[in-house]
Formats: C-alpha cells, structure tokens, sequence
C-alpha cells in the first residue's frame, strides 16, 4: 500500500532537522528521506566515551587512506586523520564531485542521519543589521529583502531550542540574542581582551557564541540532553546530547510528535514539480 | 571506485578494534642494564624490539613518572604497524632501527644491544640532536618520525595519563592556584 505524507523532507541534517520538527509539531506527517546510513543518537559509532587508549589506532587513521588517495579534503582541512570523526566525514574519492579547474572548491560533506550537524563547530553568530543592509549600500549583489528585525524573532525561537552559550556584548554588529551562560575566557584571553579594550577602542575580543549548553532548559532536558561537560570532544558526537545536532534535538522534537517518519540510505535522484500548481508533488 | 579496498561500512564496522598490547617475554641484561625482548612480535623481530624499547625508554625514562616501557609503547608500535602503519612508515620504522645499528657499530665498533647504558644514551642523545639541527637527511627524517610516534603512543597511554577525567563536568578559565587545589581534593566551585 502507497504511504502518502504531506511534507517531504530531503535530508536529515542541520536544515532537514529543523524542517522535520517545524512541519511535525504543526501536525504534517513528514517523511525524513536521508542518503547516508542510520544513526541512533546517542550512537555506537560516537567516540566520546572513549579515553585516549581506548580509540582504535590510538585515534589515528590507517595510513592506507592516504596510500589510496582517500580523504584528500579532509586531511587537508584537519592535516590528521582521526578514528574519533572521520566516519562522520564524505570522502571524495567515494563521492567525487567536479569543479571548474581554477575555481576549487573543498566541500566537507557527511553523509548519514543528523549530516555536518554532527561534525560543525558549533559557532551561533546572527548577522547584524549592517549585514543585510550591505548589498544596497555598496551595490554589489541583490539587496536583501529583509531586514535585521524579521528576522531578529526567528533568531530568538533558534537559539531558545538549540540552547546557545553567549554573552550580550553590546556591540551592534552582534547584536544580543537568547544566550544561556557564556563559558569563562582563559586568564590569558580575559589578559588580551582587557588590552585590546584599553588600546583598541574599536577592537572586541569577546567571548564565542557557541552551541554548546551551559543551562538546558526544561525542554532541552526532556529530550534527554545535558549540559556540555566541557571535554572539547564534539566532533566525535556527544553522548549527552551538550551541543545542539539534528540526532541530539530536532530529530527526537520531531519523533516524539508521532508524525515523523525517517527513510535512511536513500537518495532522492529528482523532485516531482507541477507546472501548474507550481509546487512540489514529491521525489 | 574499484580501487577502495576498505569500504566504509567494513571500516565502520571494524572501528571497535583496538590495538592489543601482548607483553612480550624480555630479560634484563645486567651488565649493560639492557631489556632484551626474547620473542619477536607481530611485526618487529626481538631484535629489533630490543633496540626500539631501549631506545623509547631512553627518550621517556622512568622517573618519578611511567617511563615508556610501564606504558607499553613498543608493544603497541609493533600492533599499530599493521594496523594504522602503510608501506612507507613500515619501511622508514624499519630502517631507522638499522641506521641506529650501523651508527653503534660505526661509532664503537659493537652492535647497539652490546653497548653499555650510558653509550646507548650518548648515542642517541647525539642522534637526536643532530636530526634536530639538520633535518635535511633521509635519517633525521626517519628519526623524527620515530620519535613522533614514540611520544604519541606514550602521550595516548593510560600510564601517561593517571589524572584522566573523560568528564569533567565544568570548565574554570581563570583559577587561582588556591582553587585549583580545592578542586583537586575534591571540592565543587
Ligand atoms: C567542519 C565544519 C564546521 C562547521 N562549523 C560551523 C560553525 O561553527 N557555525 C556554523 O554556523 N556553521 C558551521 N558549519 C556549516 C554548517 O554545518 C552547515 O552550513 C550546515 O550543516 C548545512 O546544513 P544543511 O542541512 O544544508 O546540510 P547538512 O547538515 O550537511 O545536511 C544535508 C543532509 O542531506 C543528505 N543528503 C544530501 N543529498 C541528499 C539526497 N539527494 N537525498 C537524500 N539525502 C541527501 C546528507 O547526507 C546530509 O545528511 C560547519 C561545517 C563543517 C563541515
Ligand atoms: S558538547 Fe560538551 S560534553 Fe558533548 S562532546 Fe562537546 S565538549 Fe563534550
């Protein structure tokens, strides 16, 4: 019997995540269509659990990769290759991409549910005002057709769910958002910052905007996450759910609606378009 | 994609392996304070592995902390050779340990296991530091790379590493010293 849904999502990753959980909780049944392989979240294949010892190879990836020409982008990006994360990592030579000769393009990809929400750096800036008002100001590309403060809610609404560590430094081009504690500067950043203030009165060295919770909220709680244990090991996905990732939040808000349905390893090759409708009928 | 030899999944599937750390049968030489290893191992002879631990011990040397031999080094190079190791590193581990031998012999006219404690020091300290100093040469190359590795694996190790907290829980940035011993017997801030 043919399964319809009302909303169709093609990937699973930061955005797929967040349109899983809107169309869900607004009562669309929705399917997640995924091209990498499943995962559990928290997953056997995260390695946060595991001291240095523990990790295969001592967290160093066989050298046979770099005899097969494998991981290319990756190893240029990271120099190491690491048994702790390179399983969330795409390697090029398994999905080539092209590019034009003189204009490369290293595309870090991941390829299996949750995608790069797993392996980002967790850094949460809003744009500030001067951001979008730059294009008509100094006319290169096309005007924005927003301002700052359309979007200034949605930036709440994000940051209030994803749980954002941060302080509101009073500075206009980034501008105060919904931020739970921020994590302390080192004595030797709290040092630089406080000379750069005396000497450089347009300089800020503030603290980083980052995704990883220092106070979960209750709802963040009830979707079994905790707050960061601050051991700086994210990339190998994190076990108790600290730092914000489609596995860790806006996939589990979608599941517990009842309306979600995930289909992973596959790959949604075409999107079926009504020319009259103008609309999406499915892939 | 023909070529790939291990495909994700199969590595995927293998990642729980870890590198096994078998000790292996050794003797101490008490003449010259040597540890001479009597069996060989997955990939080095006994030879070799007497060399490589002599040599490791005499770049991380029991003190008041684990020396290179409480923390297994050796035996865990010799799984990481076929298990992380490619043909160039097999090769360049290799020879490292023969040009360490020849420079014994060409030096003192006697193997490197025949050497007594402090020659076998001398010698390597003189390598390291003329490796350091010009690293143009294919043997400071390969020493380095040695070297890289011994403390990799020393550095990785549970001996290394008694304090170890997988999770710490918090973060302080800035602590006086008086917190931090606070915190050290066990005290929350
Ligand atoms: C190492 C790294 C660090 C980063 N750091 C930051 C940061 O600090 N701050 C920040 O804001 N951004 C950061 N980013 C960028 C951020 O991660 C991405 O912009 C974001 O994840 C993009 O979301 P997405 O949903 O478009 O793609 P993804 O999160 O990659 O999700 C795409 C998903 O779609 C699947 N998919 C692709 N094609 C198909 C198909 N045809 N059919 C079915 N499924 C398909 C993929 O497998 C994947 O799961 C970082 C990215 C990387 C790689
Ligand atoms: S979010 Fe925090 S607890 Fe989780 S892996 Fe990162 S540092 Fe560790």
């Amino acid at each position: 019997m043919k399964q319809g849904y009302d909303v169709i999502v093609v990937g699973s990753g930061m955005t797929g995540g967040w349109a899983a959980k809107e169309f869900c909780e607004k009562g669309f049944k929705t399917l997640v269509i995924e091209r990498g392989r499943h995962l559990d979240h928290p997953s056997t294949e995260y390695k946060d659990m595991q001291a240095p010892w523990q990790l295969e190879n001592r967290g160093l990836a066989s050298e046979i990769y770099d005899e097969q020409g494998r991981y290319r982008m990756l190893k240029t990006k990271k120099k190491k290759l690491k048994t702790e994360s390179i399983q969330f990592f795409a390697d090029e030579k398994e999905y080539p991409y092209s590019y034009p000769e003189d204009r490369p393009f290293m595309w870090t990809r991941g390829y299996h549910l949750g995608g790069r929400s797993l392996t980002w750096a967790r850094v949460s800036l809003r744009f500030g005002p001067k951001d979008f008002e730059a294009n008509a100001k100094d006319g290169h590309g096309i005007p924005w057709p927003i301002g700052y403060d359309d979007l200034a809610p949605w930036y709440d609404y994000v940051e209030t769910f994803a749980g954002i560590s941060g302080n509101n430094d009073g500075l206009p081009d980034q501008p105060a958002g919904v931020y739970q504690k921020p994590w302390d500067m080192s004595c030797a950043e709290e040092f630089v910052s406080q000379n750069i203030a005396k000497n450089l009165k347009d300089r800020h060295m503030i603290i980083g905007r980052t995704a990883n919770m220092t106070e979960p909220t209750e709802v963040q709680t009830n979707l079994g996450r905790t707050k960061c244990q601050a051991r700086s090991y994210c990339e190998r996905g994190c076990t108790f759910g600290g730092y914000f990732s489609a596995l860790a939040a806006t996939l589990p808000a979608a599941k517990n609606t009842g309306n979600l349905t995930i289909v992973t390893d596959a790959i949604a090759s075409h999107i079926d378009y009504d020319e009259k409708t103008g609309k999406a009928l499915g892939c | 994609m023909q070529d790939l030899k291990i495909s994700r999944r199969v590595f995927i599937g293998a990642a729980m392996y870890l590198v096994s750390a078998p000790i292996f049968a050794s003797s101490l030489i008490k003449s010259n304070k040597l540890l001479k290893i009597e069996t060989s191992g997955q990939f080095y002879s006994a030879l070799e592995l007497t060399v490589l631990t002599d040599v490791a011990e005499i770049m991380i040397p029991k003190t008041t902390t684990p020396g290179a031999t409480d923390a297994h080094v050796v035996n865990i190079l010799d799984g990481l050779m076929l298990t992380w190791a490619g043909a160039k590193t097999k090769l360049q581990f290799k020879t490292t340990i023969e040009q360490i031998q020849t420079l014994a012999n060409d030096t003192h006219g006697t193997s490197y296991a025949d050497l007594p404690l402090n020659l076998r020091q001398q010698l390597i300290e003189e390598l390291d530091l003329a490796a350091f100093n010009n690293k143009q040469t294919t043997l400071s190359a390969n020493y380095r790379r040695l070297k890289e590795m011994i403390f990799h694996i020393y550095y990785t190790s549970e001996q290394a590493n008694p304090d170890f907290k997988l999770i710490p829980g918090s973060y302080h940035g800035n602590l006086s010293k008086q917190d931090l011993n606070k915190i050290n017997s066990g005290f929350l801030i």
